[in-house]
């Protein structure tokens, strides 16, 4: 077995059974691995229409057929199930050490059915595999789940597990593992806490193969060269971390403030930037497994209010709870961050609704006795204190804790809910980045910036420099993107490989692993095939259409190279469509599915 | 003289790329267990520390070794001859460092073997934590502390 | 004008931001940074040859990026901000 191991773990929960069944080889070789065949076994097996939190949801861990193997940047897995934030197709990707050694341990991914009566963690180690008890570690954070369960079963265990916010239905809560790296977005983790699945313990020796040895060390050595050159992937990342960004987006004028309310320039924006985070509280730079990058900061605010210690922050959290909340005291931004990793949530999406709710509470909508305290704009406190309050499910943060879109629809608002099929947008504006726009109100898993990272050609110059200000030729550009997102995240490989590495570099490493003769072209078809199963899962579902709120769509930047602009959907939507070859309502036609091969899926 | 790997622990990220090369230079396959570098990560300490034989010069290794099996090859390294190796793994035990390794997969011994003079460890090591360098050429730690010394008394000139 | 520096630019040049009288346009500003903090600061600032903007640049000029401007040749006046980057990413 080349690049895979060739087994599944079958995992019912209210059964507690476990099965090992061989892997699908046919739907590995036409969806990739990772995000792409969890979302075909997804769709195979689940009705769109189930509901998030119910036991019917099912939760797959995949790993990509590069995961585990010395691939430039390739540690990465993915969870995919339901969204319960935003009721499309579910799929979030991390990092660390977790997937590489599920592999190890001669498993190429788990898909969990049903729902336990009591709490349990599934423990593997080679080919033990077992569920057990896990009452000793509900109500326990990510970081103390995490000791425990390596205190239990030895400490060349790697663990992925949910926080308290994923046992208490937290609509963002994520699946952490290796303690600092989420599988952040849309709610995994409550969807795992449903299922009183409280974390997976595995411990691998075994090994992972390639066809071609010799061709495929070719491949790594010249796509690990290359992204040793690249100005980002060599050493930018690794110096500055990505909050780097917080500087060049807010002089582009492109940073949200104040709930994307007050146009894309925050005057403090540099004291919350990667820079001031190297001088004050960087203590070193970590990699993921088998990464040059080294993005990763572990950082301490060695005293004040403040006090704390974790990694990060990166920089859409950064953002959430800095600009966005109109704070500029980066102490306060970095422990909000390490709490969101230490109850298991998603901080772009938490930072965000609280910037909602302090629009709502400044405009009066929302009583000061609901939050419990007077909340306003640029409050160093208060995103932390309610965080911590998320946390524990304690009082307002039992509202926070739906998202802004139900929060913000709660007290009559839901147009200030700055989110995309009910999920919030992270932290680049659509007005002064036109295909950010269209990314935003495309994405497959609602406002989301890894889907098809536009900022990089409109704003960084990556691989080719684009005006931001204009929408012609964004549709092409942003489906190329998503196509090949989609492909980078089913390999298993991270997504920062782009800041060095195009389709030649990525599709040369994927054939010497699985032994194929397939043309790069044919490989990226596979990455629009990922795409278009997503659509029809959403269609299925009965998801909203694509749209963006509307603060973007009608009032313009106050000031700013974008002063004046609204974001253009509709000059671009339309081309997007009919290049996707889909029809003028989003809806992929029949010609397209039988391209792909999806003509069952429709 | 020939090459020595030096490690700098205050580097290292972690990212276990030199285990990955290792057993893929070995063995074919990537497996950090067949690797005979190790990164050990002190979490609390915040250091990680990538371990693998010194290649000592007076190597109990080799001198435990019942059947001959270890010697010293050109580049310095200390090998293991599969052929003669009986597998009774006290070179094991009598390794004060801990860096000759048994896989039960492949059931033999292995250790760092210095790749034929090109270890891929520190050939991949991307922020430079494990270098292959010769230790009478070597000033880098030299002139850093000279480098320190130059800054404390340099004021006062 | 202002000036400000980002990233690595900000340790090379050792300075946040500064006032500075405005060049004739963006070409002469680049050189006459090169000029005064040497040849780390040359050698990110321009392209090998020295006769374009390096790859490892981005010049912004009151916020828009002067590829999408007149390039080296974009015009500088008292009263506009100039802001300059490595290449740099994130998300």
């Amino acid at each position: 077995m080349n690049a895979w191991v060739g087994v599944i773990l079958r995992v019912d929960l209210a059964a507690k059974t476990i099965e090992r069944e061989p892997l699908n080889m046919k739907d590995a070789h036409d969806f990739v691995g990772a995000r792409g065949l969890a979302t075909k076994y997804f769709c195979d097996e689940v009705d769109p229409n189930v509901e998030p939190l119910s036991p019917q949801n099912k939760l797959i861990y995949m790993t990509g057929p590069l995961t585990g193997t010395g691939a430039a940047s390739g540690g990465r897995f993915e969870v995919v199930a339901k969204a319960p934030l935003t009721g499309t197709i579910g799929a979030a990707n991390a990092g660390g050490y977790f997937g590489p050694e599920l592999k190890y341990a001669g498993y190429d991914g788990i898909i969990f059915e049903n729902a336990s009566d009591k709490p349990v963690y599934l423990y593997i180690n080679d080919d033990v595999v077992e569920l057990r008890d896990a009452w000793g570690l509900w109500g326990k954070s990510v970081y103390e789940t995490t000791d425990l369960l390596i205190a239990e079963c030895g400490e060349s265990f790697k663990v992925s597990c949910i926080g308290p916010t994923g046992e208490n239905g937290c609509l963002f809560s994520g699946v952490l593992n290796d303690k600092h790296r989420a599988a952040g977005r849309g709610g995994m983790g409550a969807v795992m806490g449903s299922k009183k699945l409280k974390a997976v313990a595995v411990r691998g020796t075994g090994s992972v193969n390639v066809a071609r040895p010799v061709e495929f060390m070719d491949a790594l050595v010249d796509a690990r060269q290359k992204l040793k050159e690249h100005p980002v992937g060599g050493t930018g990342l690794a110096v500055f971390g990505t909050q780097v960004l917080v500087n060049i987006i807010n002089e582009s004028g492109a940073l949200p403030t104040h709930n994307w309310r007050d146009g894309g320039y925050f005057p403090e924006a540099d004291a919350t930037g990667g820079e001031s985070l190297a001088d004050n509280y960087l203590v070193k730079n970590k990699g993921c497994f088998g990464c040059s990058i080294d993005c990763a900061r572990v950082t301490r605010v060695p005293d004040g209010p403040f006090k704390s210690e974790g990694e990060g922050p990166e920089y859409e959290a950064g953002w959430s709870y800095g600009a966005n909340c109109g704070v500029s005291d980066l102490a306060a931004i970095c422990k909000a961050s390490f709490l969101c990793n230490e109850y298991g949530m998603d901080p772009i999406t938490l930072g965000a609704t609280i910037a909602c709710a302090m629009e709502l509470s400044e405009m009066g909508a929302i009583p000061e006795s609901d939050v419990g305290f007077k909340l306003r704009f640029g409050d160093p406190h208060a995103i932390v204190n309610l965080t911590e309050m998320v946390g524990k499910n304690e009082g307002f943060g039992k509202t926070l804790a739906l998202g802004s879109y139900r929060m913000a629809e709660m007290y009559g608002h839901p147009e200030l809910s700055m989110s995309v099929k009910k999920q919030e947008m992270p932290a680049y504006d659509g007005r002064a980045v036109q295909g950010m726009a269209l990314e935003y109100a495309t994405s497959n898993r609602g406002g989301c910036h890894v889907r098809g990272y536009m900022t990089s050609p409109e704003i960084l110059g990556v691989p080719i420099k684009v005006d931001p200000l204009v929408t012609e030729g964004k549709a092409s550009l942003l489906k190329l993107f998503q196509d090949l997102t989609a492909l980078i995240d089913s390999l298993g490989v991270c997504l920062f490989t782009t800041f060095g590495l195009g389709l030649p570099e990525l599709a040369a490493q994927y054939k010497h692993a699985v032994g194929t003769d397939e043309t790069d072209e044919e490989i990226l078809l596979k990455g629009e095939r990922i795409w278009n199963i997503e659509k029809h899962f959403n269609i299925a579902a009965g998801v909203e259409k694509d749209t963006l709120p509307p603060r973007l769509l009608r009032e313009a930047l106050p000031s700013g190279p974008a002063a004046g602009k609204v974001a253009e959907l509709h000059a671009m939507l339309g081309e997007y469509y009919e290049l996707r070859g889909w029809d003028a309502d989003g809806v992929p036609t029949d010609l397209k599915n039988k391209e792909l091969g999806l003509a069952n899926e429709a | 003289m020939s090459k020595q790997l030096l490690v700098n622990p205050k580097i290292c990220a972690s990212c276990r790329t030199c285990e990955l090369m290792c057993s893929f230079g070995h063995t074919g396959t990537f497996n950090p267990r067949l690797s005979a570098v190790n990164v050990i990560y002190y979490e609390e300490a915040l250091v990680s520390v990538p371990i693998m034989c010194m290649q000592c010069e007076d190597a109990c290794c080799e001198k435990v070794c019942p059947v001959g099996a270890l010697s010293r090859d050109e580049n310095g390294a200390v090998v293991i001859n599969d052929e003669k190796c009986i597998v009774c793994k006290m070179c094991m035990s009598a390794c004060p460092l801990g860096n000759i390794n048994y896989s039960p997969i492949l059931k033999k011994m292995f250790k760092c073997d210095l790749c034929n003079g090109d270890p891929k460890c520190a050939k991949f090591c991307s922020p430079g934590a494990i270098q292959y360098v010769d230790p009478a050429e070597s000033l880098d730690r030299k002139k850093a502390m000279a480098e320190k010394l130059k800054d404390v008394f340099g004021e006062e000139l | 004008m202002k000036l400000k520096f980002f990233a690595t630019y900000r340790t090379i040049a050792n300075c946040m931001e500064r006032e500075i009288s405005a060049p004739g346009d963006v070409w002469s500003l680049l050189q006459a940074l090169a000029e005064e903090y040497g040849a780390q600061m040359r050698a990110k600032l321009f392209t090998p040859d020295g006769g374009d903007i390096g790859m490892d640049a981005i010049i912004l000029v009151n916020g828009m990026n002067v590829a999408h401007l007149k390039g080296k040749s974009t015009e500088l006046s008292e009263g506009d901000t100039v802001a300059i980057f490595p290449m740099v990413a994130g998300g």
